[in-house]
């Protein structure tokens, strides 16, 4: 198994501009009270990761509950919403259309260089490392666009790839890239588009209604030694983990799911998963604790790491970013799996 | 497979794991006249001759794990009992040891002889080796390598037969450089010139603790080797310069852990629409957490065995090559006068 640390050239901000993402947090919000939680049709269930039926709640958003799991500390929402109403959600919510339509186009170059670029070559890496005679790749997860268009860009012979989550026809409209298809599918579905060699699975784990369901559709449409590669957000990051409910990464209905460490090696083990590669190269950890204390004082926050926020440069900070990498302790985690027999 | 380890010092007892790990193998015999049978930690047979280990046994597969002198007489009578041989490196003390092992190797078509090159293998090698293959960063420019160890506790280092030319045949380019040497053939292919330094700087001991090597082949590229027994911080690092980034390989996964973490830095040349900084390219870095290196290697020499495959990794090509670049650097030391390189290959078997 191996460990990726990513030195890169890249702020929160030019991604996530701080006051469109307070419109947008205000819209889902408002839209999570309107759409999920008045309809009625929340459902319990167990930690996402270890499966578990023992929890704790640990803190509300917006009239949702997240549960901290006692066995694994995944930290999830129970009760919650079904995938139907999370398609709705994220098709038709102005919460959904604001971020594509207002967000995304503001930081597209941004995202595309310092985030899909890079994340492109990585996984063409990883192709050519584990897969090297790859003939189909489905993309499961969100917003894939800017990858996928990266992808194409770098590979001329790159295998056929179909985009599959229920919104692909709306985060692809108007495009037309060679060997791309789409054809938006439930996860019951999906292992109907197999097998495949590669299942591109990167936003998904942490907003998907059944993170089981995810899994057991990855197993079933992958070919045998196919690659799932992932990339979710885990409650053991640093940041989460230093603010967590006032963490500005963490709000449903696209976090529900914040499965710990130790919890996602639990899931990939019993769905029969070799690691190939566990990494959370997070970039933004120390920026959002940094920021985050410093707009309000109030939050509470470990004496040592308030000192240091506040009284050592940005080199410190680079480094302690760094050190969060190497020891899979940010919250952005990226993942290789191999299909087990 | 029945296999017995000649040899049980710090390699054989390395060897005895593997063999223990794979399901393929039985460790039936272990020989070493310095070795009392209680001390070999195994119900397994113990002899002090190798040759009644070898007619004893009758084994498929015999790991020959000996100081260099012994190496070629051992592989070769094992050869010669219809043996599959797995030798440490190096293949003996000098060109002529390995040449001596070919020429019976040639007799016996049917049976594999692979060399301990596990470098090859060690994880961030394998990772760095698929991303040259992959042809993404472009041809590879040049190659850099250092490799070195502090020795060790001064006596002891001093006294070792590693340092005594007539049972090892050299220093440390040949105990160790012949590692990093035989990864710039694994990423370069062959070189054809050579010019090599070599001092015995620091130890009181008749081989030499530090080498230089330069290396230049058909293709331009040039490759530059520090092999030292004065490295007080042990290390290992491998720098391959290509036309599209870089990759670099630094630490090494061993029993130890003082080489240090195994990682894999890539570094890619920025594109000329990226606005990132020349010069200061983005890194990924990749650590490693599990070296299976010397397990896979044997098990690649096994799959050979069972599906008479021909050894094409490690092979006796391949010390043979390596043996030509150290004996044309060991030939080419002269008191005085100035450097001239060296071509290799017209000492050695064509």
């Amino acid at each position: 198994m191996k460990t990726v640390v990513v030195d890169r050239d890249l702020l929160e901000l030019e991604i996530k501009p701080d006051a469109k993402l307070e419109e947008y947090r205000g819209l889902l919000a408002k839209e999570v009270k309107e759409r999920l939680l008045s309809a009625g049709d929340l459902r319990s269930c167990s930690c996402p990761a270890c499966q578990s039926g023992t929890s704790r709640p640990a803190f509300e958003k917006w009239g949702l509950t997240y549960q901290e799991c006692v066995h694994c500390n995944s930290v999830y929402v129970s009760p919650r919403p079904g995938e139907e109403a999370l398609t709705d959600f994220y098709r038709n919510s102005s919460a959904s259309h604001f971020w594509r339509e207002e967000i995304l186009p503001e930081t597209r170059e941004a995202r595309r260089e310092k985030m899909f670029r890079p994340r492109a070559q990585w996984l063409l890496n990883a192709v050519d490392r584990y897969s090297p005679k790859a003939r189909l790749g489905i993309a499961v997860g969100y917003h894939n666009e800017l990858l996928i268009e990266e992808l194409t860009r770098q590979e001329s012979h790159l295998f056929p790839i179909i985009v599959t989550n229920p919104i692909a026809d709306v985060e692809f409209a108007g495009k037309n890239l060679p060997g791309v298809t789409i054809c938006p599918t439930p996860l019951s579905g999906l292992a109907s588009l197999g097998p495949a060699d590669i299942l591109l699975a990167f936003d998904i784990v942490d907003r998907c209604a059944d993170v089981e369901a995810l899994f057991d559709a990855a197993r079933a449409t992958l070919a045998a030694g196919g690659l799932l590669l992932a990339s979710t957000i885990s409650i053991s990051g640093f940041d989460l983990q230093v603010l967590w409910e006032h963490s500005k990464s963490i709000y449903p209905p696209e976090r529900m799911n914040l499965l710990s460490i130790e919890g996602l090696t639990m899931l990939f083990e019993r769905h029969r998963f070799e690691v190939l590669e566990f990494s959370t190269p997070g970039m933004f950890d120390v920026e959002a604790v940094q920021r985050a204390i410093g707009a309000d004082p109030a939050i509470p926050c470990p004496r040592f790491v308030r000192y240091m926020m506040e009284n050592r440069d940005e080199n410190a900070m680079s480094d302690l970013q760094e050190y969060l990498q190497k020891h899979r302790l940010s919250s952005f985690v990226r993942i290789v799996l191999r299909k087990t027999q | 497979m029945k296999t017995v380890i000649i040899g049980y010092g710090y390699m054989g007892q390395i060897r005895k794991q593997v063999v223990e790990n794979l399901p393929d193998l039985k460790l039936c015999g272990i020989c070493d006249p310095l070795v009392l049978p209680g001390q070999i930690g195994t119900d397994c047979a113990h002899y002090e001759d190798y040759r009644d280990a070898i007619d004893d046994v009758r084994p498929d597969i015999v790991f020959v794990c000996t100081p260099n002198r012994y190496t070629p007489d051992v592989c070769i009578y094992a050869l010669e009992q219809g043996c599959h041989v797995f030798c440490e490196k190096p293949p003996g003390r000098n060109l002529a040891d390995i040449q001596r092992i070919i020429e019976v190797e040639q007799k016996h078509p049917d049976l594999k002889l692979m060399f301990g090159f596990n470098h090859r293998y060690h994880p961030a090698i394998v990772e760095a080796k698929a991303l040259v293959d992959a042809g993404r960063l472009g041809r590879i420019l040049w190659i850099r390598g250092v490799y070195g160890k502090s020795g060790g506790r001064g006596k002891e280092f001093e006294a070792s037969w590693r340092n005594d030319p007539a049972i090892s045949g050299g220093g440390i380019l040949l105990d160790q450089g012949v590692h990093m040497l035989d990864l710039f053939r694994f990423f370069c292919g062959e070189f054809q010139e050579v010019l090599g330094l070599l001092s015995t700087a620091f130890w009181n001991v008749p081989v030499e603790d530090n080498a230089f090597v330069v290396l230049r082949n058909d293709q331009g590229q040039i490759a530059q080797l520090h092999s030292s027994a004065t490295l007080w911080k042990h290390t290992f690092r491998l720098e391959i310069g290509l036309e599209r980034g870089y990759l670099i390989v630094e630490g090494l996964l061993s029993k130890t852990g003082s080489y240090g973490r195994e990682k894999l830095i890539i570094g890619r040349r920025p594109g000329d629409d990226e606005d990132t900084a020349l010069g200061n390219p983005r890194e990924e870095i990749v650590y490693f957490d599990k070296d299976l290196s010397w397990d896979y290697q044997v098990r690649e020499l096994v799959n050979c065995i069972k599906h008479s495959l021909p050894v094409t990794d490690s092979s006796s090509l391949d010390a043979l090559r390596v043996m030509e670049v150290i004996d044309a650097i060991y030939t080419q030391q002269q008191p005085k006068g100035p450097l001239v390189a060296a071509s290799i290959g017209d000492r050695g078997m064509q």
